[in-house]
């Protein structure tokens, strides 16, 4: 999976998409009230953040994260506890649960990153894991796994559905469009494909490739562990469950069908596939992650590039008709 | 206070061997074809499930339903090597990555096929292998688990004699250390990879139908048993039997006496720290020869 950021269309075809969305987006509050879709799409949007922060990681720093379900608990956990046993306005959760996100990004790359690709996977899930048990018998601090819910949440506090959406939606949006700037737009993102593209001739054109690297999982960490602070104020609820490897699994599969390398590819297929497993549940609750696992197989085999891949192959071929 | 040590640690190596017998399979598939099989608990899953659906339907003899379980899982390995990660393979070498995702999509799959056939309520093999305890010592230990230990103590030497002293075994080998080196001299790589992944999930369903009558089966077991495999390969070091089998019983171990200073749920702690810290001091593991670095 080396996929290289390739470009999902024209330019123009790309923004279209990306207006079209958004507006989507705004309208949906006024399409449907049902305060369940509307949910379920706040959801969606949250692991849209999570999985185009994990593509930013794979896709153009070349680096594997199997925790990433750690970034995402820690930063729900400390936006909650931290807030709460503080007494601080809830509004405070977010960038707490951001920046722990990123120094976790810190403390896993410092110790692990001169591991090869698969040993530093399993790494990143061991720290997840620990973080997990932690969560889980850390009684007095965090509840175990019932979960936590004390915290003051900003949308209890508003109130309603609606307005707890469109700061998702704004939310969302932004960060989104920040990491897919950083990944694409920036010398920063330039240096992390370097990077993955050729190490040692990075380390010889005098990359401190560390420094990237580390840098690249906390930036990672950051917007995962802001898209686990507002998971906590949406839900208003956080449980072990959430620092779990399902979490992990579903981000991959949804990065990884949405093409790797492309972060709006899964951006996107993270709202399709949300929104579809939920709409599945409702036939049978085993259903979603069945069709989520199996799809994934499916992509891994037969596009490995993912849906973002399989667009640009079939916009060359019409170019090439077209001709 | 001695003999409470000695008790934890008779428990642990109990419990280790199984660890082993996981870790073996897993370290196979990992030795010879470079790839992290995520599913592999879940194939011990399946092994135990195998064991309650022939109880359900009426079987009584412990024997049988362990030799039934271990040929389904077998196969179904043999059908994931074939059709899912023959394609992945490019001359002689599996895709690290994709095979990964591969069998993480696996674990998305089976748990909830499992779900769907059997519900989320824990299932229990009615009757034993064997009941009563056996005294070590002054020490009672169950006979169960006895078995198990023996058990997973006697597959992990045949597999180890099987890989030192046949020709497929050496074989087997052969392709872990050069895929192409072992082609040149006549060895069908292709083969080797689908014999290797059957044997390593034959080992997972082998631990599920032990473990079937000690414990409860529901279907989301399998996970927890994969990051135990994962930990005893990496601390064992990549490719080495002997490193899993020793992983595995320490792990045991080490888990077990923790409950004497640590609240017991933290003992799950002991796993992913031991594994991280294996990382990061010794990428290669305790046992192995190839370092995990760049």
């Amino acid at each position: 999976m080396t996929a290289r950021g390739q470009h999902i269309g024209l330019p123009r075809v790309r923004l279209a998409l990306i207006a079209i969305s958004v507006a989507a987006g705004i309208a949906l509050p006024f399409i449907t009230p049902n305060t369940f879709l509307l949910t379920v799409a706040g959801l969606a949007l949250i692991y849209a953040i999570l999985a185009a922060s994990w593509d930013l990681l794979i896709g153009f720093a070349g680096l594997v994260s199997f925790g990433h379900a750690g970034f995402f608990g820690l930063g729900g956990y400390a936006a909650a506890l931290i807030t709460y046993y503080a007494g601080l306005s809830p509004w405070f959760g977010l960038p707490i649960g951001a920046l722990a996100g990123g120094l976790l990004g810190v403390v896993i790359g410092v110790p692990t990153l001169r591991l090869r690709s698969v040993y530093l996977a399993l790494a990143t899930l061991a720290f997840s894991e620990s973080l997990r048990v932690v969560a889980t018998n850390w009684y007095s601090l965090t509840r175990g796994s019932l979960g936590f819910n004390l915290h003051r949440t900003i949308f209890r506090l508003s109130g309603e559905a609606k307005s707890g959406y469109y700061l998702v939606l704004l939310i969302a949006i932004v960060s989104i469009g920040m990491i897919y700037i950083i990944a694409r737009h920036t010398r920063l993102g330039m240096t992390f494909q370097a990077i993955r593209d050729d190490e040692m001739r990075a380390r010889a054109l005098g990359i401190d490739v560390i420094f990237y690297k580390v840098l690249a999982f906390s930036i990672s960490g950051f917007f995962a562990g802001l898209a686990g602070a507002l998971y906590t104020h949406y839900v208003g609820l956080i449980s072990p469950a959430e620092l779990g490897p399902t979490i992990t699994m579903l981000v991959v599969a949804m990065a990884t069908i949405g093409g790797i390398g492309t972060i709006l590819g899964p951006a996107f297929a993270a709202l399709l596939i949300y929104f579809a497993s939920e709409l599945l549940r409702m036939i049978g609750a085993t259903y979603g992650q069945i069709a989520i696992g199996a799809l994934l197989i499916f992509f891994v085999i037969v596009f490995p590039q993912g849906i973002a891949g399989w667009l640009a192959r079939l916009r060359t071929t019409w170019l090439e008709i077209a001709k | 206070m001695i003999s409470e040590i000695l008790y934890f640690v008779i428990l642990g190596l109990m419990t280790g061997s199984l660890y082993s017998l996981l870790g073996l399979g897993m370290n196979v598939i990992f030795g010879v074809l470079r790839l992290v099989n995520i599913s592999h608990g879940d194939m011990l899953t399946v092994g135990a499930y195998v064991g309650v659906a022939l109880a359900l339907a009426g079987l009584r003899s412990p024997w049988i339903s362990m030799a039934v379980g271990v040929g389904a899982v077998a196969i179904l390995g043999l059908l994931i090597a074939r059709i899912l990660i023959s394609p992945i393979t490019t001359q002689g070498r599996v895709d690290e990555q994709r095979g990964m995702v591969i069998t993480l999509g696996l674990s998305l799959v089976l748990p909830n096929l499992i779900l769907e056939i059997f519900g989320p309520d824990y299932q229990r093999v009615p009757g034993k292998f064997m009941s009563g305890s056996v005294m070590i010592g002054a020490l009672p230990v169950d006979k169960q688990r006895l078995a198990i230990f023996i058990g997973s103590i006697l597959l992990a030497g045949g597999l180890m004699l099987f890989l030192r002293l046949t020709r497929l075994g050496r074989a087997i080998r052969a392709v872990g250390e050069n895929p192409e080196a072992a082609q040149a001299s006549g060895i069908s790589v292709r083969r080797i990879h689908l014999l290797t992944f059957t044997l390593g999930a034959a080992l997972a369903g082998a631990a599920g139908a032990l473990v079937m009558p000690v414990t409860y089966a529901f279907p989301a077991m399998g996970l927890g048993y994969t990051l135990y495999s994962i930990s005893v390969v990496i601390i064992g070091g990549l490719g080495s039997v002997r490193g899993a089998l020793i992983a595995g019983l320490m792990l045991g171990v080490a888990e077990s006496l923790s409950v004497l200073w640590v609240a017991s749920g933290y003992n799950a702690l002991v796993a992913p720290v031991l594994m991280l810290l294996t990382l990061i001091l010794r990428p290669q593991g305790l046992f192995g020869q190839k370092p995990g670095r760049v």
